[in-house]
């Protein structure tokens, strides 16, 4: 069976590749993957984003924190002989496999409004999880040779957290803190072919054969 | 190349002059523009032309003087003449690295320019190129006249030969008393006119494209 | 297994191919060649366009029918002596003067031509992907000596030598008589094989080695462009390259890339 089939060009790029991407993406910008609230990150650089503490009744200064994630690495349908993923992906899906690393600014204040005591203590509380994703490849096509790929993670699962309701919490939040840090990773389309040619989608993107594999004609 | 313009002389054109007085005339053979100073006031260099008193009752003669280029000179050959009054002196080129010359000069009583005819003296002019010639003095006196040229292109020996036989006859003006006629004559490709000046004020034959336009 | 993977078809290949001509653009060349027994300087200017691919495995790309799209300005130098019979004019008499006999030397006189027209070029191309300093490139490249054909181009441009010789000797004085045939005279001594000849000469330098580029990226390879002080850009090596024509259903141009961050 021939690579184009009824089209007349194919690009495809191999897990291996997309794990390239990924990292060449997230060592150029790591800020993608850190962020942090003023006092751990008291401005956006390239390292890091700087986002607003959370704002709490009576919590002076709201409550800091930051996430950092490790570059996430891709496992292409089919799955990888042997993967330790709770949630292995299926057709046409990818699974994700990251670290994220969640810091608390743990206050401590007196109470008092006035005075040096009204102002408190703040420690780092840390803490690692691994954390495994499944998700999908979402195109962006606007023309030919002109578009990207986005990911998006549908399923989060953070392994060993008790209880089940708790667990669920910080699945959907890493969910949704992972897909937004991942909003920012656009692989353009002429990166899928290496320059090759300016590819108008006919069919694709698809997850097969270890690959993400797009068709169209030129 | 072919261009009529008896102030500059080349391969198809003729200036001829009588010399009417005996006694030495010392001439130059120039480029192009008139002499500076001119050949009156000069006492060394150029040529000589001897003309000695000719004998009552005998008949005038043509010399031929031939002018060709030697480096960057023009040269005259031959380079001394002997003549009697009353011969006449034809100055011709057949060098094609000869662009144009001028010859000019003066004795005692008698002064002669190709570029300034004034009289005993003939201009003539191979045509080569097809088309009709208006010729004007460019001194100003108002001498005019002009030259249809027709083609000639023949494709057997017969016509060729008849052609050839029709380059022996000339065409000819006459400029006398400050008038040329006839007007215009008619010729093919390769005839030769002659411009015949006689008493004239001092002219030149030059065609009128290459003269500024006359206000109207 | 390469990390990206590009393949393209014969209709996909032939667009390559034809973007590929288009990148070449104009190229020019000047120098002197025989034109029968003249010797003509010239200065050609020549394009590429068109013709069919056919993809054979297992790197081979036959192209047949591209257009060789070619301008030319040419000059030879005809000395008329060697053409014209000696011709001398008679010695005329008149008013009592006698012009002298005056044998006319022909000139030799420089014929310009400017000439435009198209032959075609097939041959079979090889496939080949090399880093070129810091690119990568695939090219496809003629194997040996290429089949061009002229066409009607030969006897054109003959035609238009012969127009050039009468509009160059038209104003030559004394010529008109003779002018007739000689145009013809000399172009018969050129003939086609003169014209073939030159034309052969002058193209050949500009199909000798032909190659088109069809793919050319830098080895580091820019994924996404510089977006802000904090968002440089993105860039990936290409560690290697590799190009060749697999056959299954389809054959097919593929190109193969190993990619590291």
């Amino acid at each position: 069976m021939s690579l184009t089939q009824t089209h007349h060009v194919f690009a495809g790029v191999a897990e291996s590749g997309i794990n390239t991407f990924l990292k060449a993406l997230f060592t150029a910008r790591p800020h993608y993957l850190n962020y942090g609230s003023p006092l751990f990150v008291p401005a956006s650089t390239v390292n890091a984003t700087n986002i607003a503490a959370i704002p709490f009744p009576g919590v002076p200064g709201g409550i800091q924190y930051a996430v950092s994630f490790s570059i996430p690495v891709v496992d292409l349908f089919p799955p990888n002989a042997g993967t330790l993923s709770p949630i292995p992906p299926g057709n046409n899906q990818l699974g994700l496999h990251t670290t994220v690393t969640l810091v608390l600014g743990c206050m401590t204040w007196s109470g008092r409004v006035t005075g040096a005591e009204g102002h408190g203590q703040t420690r780092p509380i840390v803490c690692k999880l691994d954390v495994w994703a499944l998700g999908e490849i979402v195109p962006h096509y606007f023309g030919p040779g002109t578009g990207f790929i986005t990911f998006q993670v549908d399923d989060v699962r953070i392994p060993a957290i008790k209880p089940d309701c708790l667990q669920n919490i910080i699945d959907c939040l890493i969910r949704m803190m992972l897909n937004g840090a991942l909003s920012n990773v656009q692989l353009p389309f002429n990166a899928l072919s290496a320059g090759a040619f300016k590819l108008i989608l006919e069919q694709g993107p698809q997850i097969d054969n270890d690959m993400v594999e797009v068709w169209g004609s030129i | 190349m072919n261009t009529l313009d008896s102030r500059s002389l080349r391969t198809g054109d003729c200036f001829g002059q009588k010399f009417p007085v005996s006694g030495e005339v010392r001439y130059f053979v120039s480029a192009g523009a008139e002499l500076v100073p001119e050949a009156g006031k000069r006492s060394e260099g150029g040529y000589i032309l001897r003309v000695i008193p000719a004998n009552s009752g005998s008949k005038t003669n043509q010399h031929n003087v031939q002018i060709t280029r030697k480096g960057n000179r023009l040269e005259a050959a031959p380079a001394e003449l002997e003549i009697h009054a009353g011969d006449g002196v034809l100055w011709y080129t057949t060098d094609p690295s000869v662009t144009g010359f001028h010859v000019a000069g003066a004795g005692k009583e008698f002064r002669f320019s190709s570029a300034c005819i004034e009289t005993d003296a003939v201009y003539t002019h191979v045509f080569g190129v097809p088309g009709t010639y208006e010729w004007r003095d460019p001194h100003g006196t108002g001498i005019r006249g002009s030259v249809e040229v027709e083609n000639a292109a023949h494709c057997n020996s017969g016509e060729r030969n008849d052609w050839y036989e029709a380059l022996k006859k000339p065409a000819a003006f006459e400029i006398k008393a400050g008038k040329s006629s006839p007007a215009s004559v008619k010729i093919v490709v390769g005839q030769t006119v002659f411009w015949s000046i006689s008493d004239g004020k001092g002219i030149a034959i030059t065609d009128s494209r290459l003269l500024p336009a006359q206000p109207k | 297994m390469p990390d990206i993977i590009a393949a393209a078809d014969t209709t996909a290949t032939t667009d390559l191919l034809h973007d590929a001509e288009t990148a070449i653009g104009t190229r020019t060349a000047s120098g002197g060649g025989s034109l029968g027994p003249f010797v003509a300087n010239y200065s050609a200017s020549v394009s590429f366009s068109g013709g069919t691919v056919n993809l054979l495995p297992p790197n081979v790309i036959e192209i047949a029918d591209i257009n060789i799209n070619y301008s030319l300005s040419l000059s030879f130098g005809i000395d008329l002596n060697d053409f014209l019979p000696s011709f001398c004019l008679p010695q005329i008499c008149f008013f009592g003067w006698c012009t002298p006999k005056i044998c006319i030397s022909w000139p030799t006189v420089t014929i310009p031509i400017s000439f435009s027209d198209t032959a075609t070029l097939t041959g079979d191309f090889t496939v080949t992907a090399l880093l070129s300093g810091p690119d990568w490139l695939v090219n496809v490249t003629i194997d040996g000596v290429p089949l061009v054909q002229f066409g009607a181009g030969t006897a054109a441009l003959l035609l238009a030598i012969g127009a050039a010789i009468t509009a160059a000797l038209v104003w030559i004085p004394f010529i008109g008589p003779l002018l007739a045939g000689l145009a013809d005279t000399i172009l018969a001594v050129i003939g086609i094989a003169g014209v073939t000849g030159l034309l052969g000469n002058i193209i050949s330098p500009f199909v000798s080695g032909l190659t088109f580029t069809v793919y050319h990226q830098p080895k580091l390879f820019p994924v996404l462009p510089n977006s802000g002080p904090n968002d440089p850009e993105v860039d990936v090596t290409i560690t290697a390259l590799g190009a060749a024509v697999q056959a299954t259903d389809k054959n097919e141009l593929v190109i193969s890339a190993s990619i590291a961050a």
